[in-house]
């Protein structure tokens, strides 16, 4: 193994009671940022490493684990926003990065998209640690719109490439956390919000795993979630504090951009709710929690509920919600769904994680069934020559080739 | 006294339009009729039902002649379709007289070299635009008639299509018993119709969003650099909302209009709006985020189609004036918005421009390229345009 390949001490190993090898994953500037605020925050948590083309940026994360790629490509000064390099770089520490998965239960890959190495080096290392077995969950945050030096369609290009790759992507975009922090906040306390919000995601799915559990949540909920969840999941969390915390949690968690102010739960499939509390954590919380979400929640939705105990949280409370937006009962053994999706340029002005939006494949929803009817019925179009660009037949209709879901009732 | 009367006709996929207009001596361009039918026989700007479409055109003459109390024996008629295309033809000569001067007879031959362009099995010329003059290949002039150097080259952008698509239409505008003065692409016609001066020399996009293509033309650098067609328009919105919420097309096509925006928005989340579903089925309701999801997607990707034309050619960063939308989609709530956001770039709704006589022409921007197509004829009655002759060639007149 080469000098680049720096492993130090195993101060921030595996927590002893943790059951599952978890490991995090940094790529990219922001991605290492974030991972080690990650770090930061869990003192005695997973193993996270730090991968990056860019030698400077990566000594600065001082995460024990570091991995320097694409030094033949960029001799460690990053992809300069190439994200065709990012991918390059990561191609060619191919071995290195299967060696540093190999054995894991769960990765969690995080990466800020747009850039260069997030957006190139992420979908790869999602990929290898896929193929090596290990359930793999990506944290990417899409850039805020005042980035504009921060490509948006590369994002998004990212983006489908993550959630091809790995077992579900959770997408954070930055824009929505201008409606969190206040007006007056500085760039760099909005970037720290982006990071915070890409840790506190990390964190509660760790935590949900390790802790111990009232009413338990395992490994096998989380994977029954995120492998059927067709890539494509929303996270969001939010606290409370003193005797009312139930409510104060429920209530901030269902105006909170981050689930689209409660939309994305109600529209989701199937979502993982966990509770956090401290010793005094009351049954009557949960349950204030559980009816209220349960009163915006779809009927049908399948909801994967815990609740854990942490003496840190003595008189707090924090829900923490990841939703599943396309998700089908039952194990899917043909695994990657995505795949029937051919890579688009398009934009999503709104918010790329909102339901309507997502690229993920809902592979026994009614809107596949509809695919076979279509090849039949072109509607207005029929016995016109379809009007083929980039391998896609513009005649058939836009949100069905980007797999979205109708809610509506359709007679 | 003004010029006789000049008709300019339009067989678009949602309308058949004509429009009778006469230019005035002052040069001020007065419409004095119009004519209009639901277009029938007609998909994607191109002729799938030879009969229907003819019924269409006989329908929107008559109405235009009674209209304007003028008999009309010619059209000046505009094409567009997926398969108009263009790109840039460099033609050089050598300056070979003794005097080293460049003079009009290797202003000619390379102008004839600039447009001897080699084209796609079936496609015909359409249009030659003249872009610049480059004298030794690097210094661009407007006329280089007089001035000193060895070699001449001109930069042509020559617009083409498929000649059969074009052919089909003016075989069903003879069939009405009119003759085919004039064709030319609807696009640089509604670009002509909406474009002011200023933004031509700042560099713009103008795309006209139609019922069955997209039709766009961008000027950067003070000429025409791109211009072409998709055939993706306000057919393919009303299709995907027929096919989205299962109603029949003429209930899509009424949703589009009356509650169609290119941008969702989020206040209207929970809404829902009745619908008819025709054949004897009862009234129910769908949601107005899935009409607008549905709306917002496939509008998206067409103007994403055009930007991604555009960035190939890098064409965007020399746009100075923005984008101009007209054509019917135009009329979508929010368009405007959304392109700014998708161009990155200023965006106005143009409507046709110095063209006086009926407002009802002059307010709509569904009107743009019909419009343009009588400044296009008035413009093209002057001489020496030499493109006419090979026109006539293309559609076998």
């Amino acid at each position: 193994m080469s000098a680049n390949l720096r492993l130090m001490d195993s101060e921030g190993g595996p927590a002893p009671a943790a059951p599952y090898r978890l490991l995090v994953v940094g790529v990219g500037g922001g991605g290492c940022r974030a991972a080690r605020h990650v770090a930061g925050l869990l003192a005695h948590g997973p193993t996270v490493v730090a991968v990056d083309s860019d030698d400077h940026a990566l000594q600065e994360t001082g995460l024990p684990v570091q991995l320097s790629i694409g030094r033949a490509l960029t001799r460690g000064f990053g992809a300069g926003g190439d994200a065709a390099i990012g991918k390059i770089a990561a191609e060619d520490e191919e071995n290195k990065l299967r060696n540093l998965v190999e054995g894991m239960d769960l990765v969690f890959v995080i990466t800020t998209l747009g850039g260069g190495t997030g957006s190139g080096a992420a979908p790869v290392v999602a990929r290898i640690a896929h193929e090596q077995g290990a359930l793999t969950i990506c944290f990417a945050s899409t850039p805020f719109d005042f980035e504009a030096n921060r490509d948006k369609d590369a994002a998004l290009e990212a983006l489908r490439q993550l959630r091809m790759h790995s077992d579900a992507t959770i997408c954070m975009p930055n824009q929505r956390l201008l409606e969190i922090v206040p007006d007056q906040a500085t760039l760099k306390s909005a970037f720290d919000a982006s990071d915070h919000m890409i840790s506190m995601a990390v964190i509660g799915i760790w935590k949900l795993l390790t802790e111990v559990g009232l009413i338990r949540l395992n490994f096998s909920d989380l994977r029954n979630l995120v492998e059927n969840s067709g890539g494509a999941c929303s996270f969001g969390y939010a606290e409370g504090e003193g005797p009312d915390k139930a409510q104060q949690a429920t209530k901030a968690l269902l105006a909170s951009p981050l689930l689209d102010h409660g939309n994305v739960i109600a529209q989701a499939d199937a979502f993982l709710l966990n509770i956090l509390g401290g010793p005094d954590l009351a049954l009557l919380d949960v349950q204030r929690v559980m009816n209220n979400i349960k009163q915006v929640a779809r009927r049908d939705a399948k909801i994967f509920m815990g609740a854990t105990v942490d003496d840190d949280w003595q008189g707090r409370l924090m829900v923490t919600v990841l939703a599943a937006e396309h998700w089908v009962a039952g194990p899917q053994l043909t695994g990657k769904p995505v795949s029937i999706l051919p890579p688009n340029l398009a934009v999503a002005p709104v918010a790329p994680a909102t339901p309507e939006q997502a690229g993920g494949s809902d592979e026994a929803t009614p809107a596949q069934k509809e695919l076979v009817f279509e090849k039949q019925d072109r509607g207005r179009f029929d016995k016109v020559e379809p009007t083929i660009y980039g391998n896609e037949d513009l005649d058939v209709p836009t949100f069905h080739r980007r797999g979205m879901k109708i809610l509506s009732d359709r007679g | 006294m003004s010029s006789p009367p000049i008709v300019a006709l339009e067989v678009g996929t949602a309308t058949v339009r004509a429009l009778v207009g006469e230019l005035t001596e002052e040069g001020q361009l007065i419409v004095s009729g119009v004519g209009e039918s639901p277009s029938r026989g007609v998909r994607k700007g191109e002729i799938t039902d030879f009969d229907n479409a003819l019924s269409c055109v006989r329908e929107a003459l008559q109405k235009a002649e009674d209209n304007s109390h003028v008999t009309i024996n010619a059209v000046h008629l505009l094409v567009s379709g997926g398969h108009i295309r263009s790109r840039v033809n460099r033609g050089t000569a050598p300056v070979l007289n003794d005097a080293g001067e460049i003079t009009s007879v290797e202003i000619e031959n390379a102008e004839k070299m600039a447009r001897a362009v080699s084209l796609p099995t079936g496609h015909e010329v359409l249009h030659t635009i003249l872009q610049r003059y480059l004298v030794d290949e690097n210094l661009p002039v407007v006329n280089p008639e007089g001035l000193e150097g060895t070699k001449l080259a001109v930069d042509m952008l020559i617009v083409h299509g498929q000649c059969n698509a074009m052919r089909n239409i003016v075989k069903v505008v003879r069939s009405a018993q009119v003759d085919v003065a004039d064709v030319a692409f609807s696009g640089l016609c509604a670009a002509l119709a909406v474009l002011t001066p200023a933004e031509k020399n700042n560099g713009v996009l103008m795309i006209d969003l139609g019922g069955g293509t997209s039709d766009y033309v961008a000027y950067a650098e003070e000429r025409m650099a791109d211009a072409g067609a998709f055939a993706v328009g306000g057919d393919h919105l009303s299709n995907d909302l027929a096919f989205g919420l299962r109603l029949p097309l003429t209930e899509a096509e009424r949703l589009k209009l009356e509650y169609g925006t290119a941008v969702p928005e989020f206040a209207v989340r929970n809404q829902t709006i009745t619908v008819n579903p025709g054949t004897g089925q009862p009234p129910r309701q769908v949601r107005l985020a899935d009409l607008q999801n549905i709306l917002h997607v496939r509008i998206e990707e067409t103007l994403v189609l055009v930007r991604e034309q555009l960035r190939q050619n890098k064409l965007i960063s020399k746009l100075g004036s923005g984008v101009v939308l007209t054509g019917g989609g135009a009329r979508l709530k929010k368009v405007e918005q959304l392109a700014e956001k998708i161009f990155g770039l200023p965006c106005r709704i143009g409507k046709p421009r110095e063209i006086s006589g009926m407002t009802a022409v002059m307010e709509q921007p569904e009107c743009a390229a019909v419009a343009g197509m009588l400044r296009y004829a008035t413009r093209s009655m002057q001489p020496s345009s030499g493109i006419w002759g090979r026109l006539k060639k293309i559609i076998g007149m």
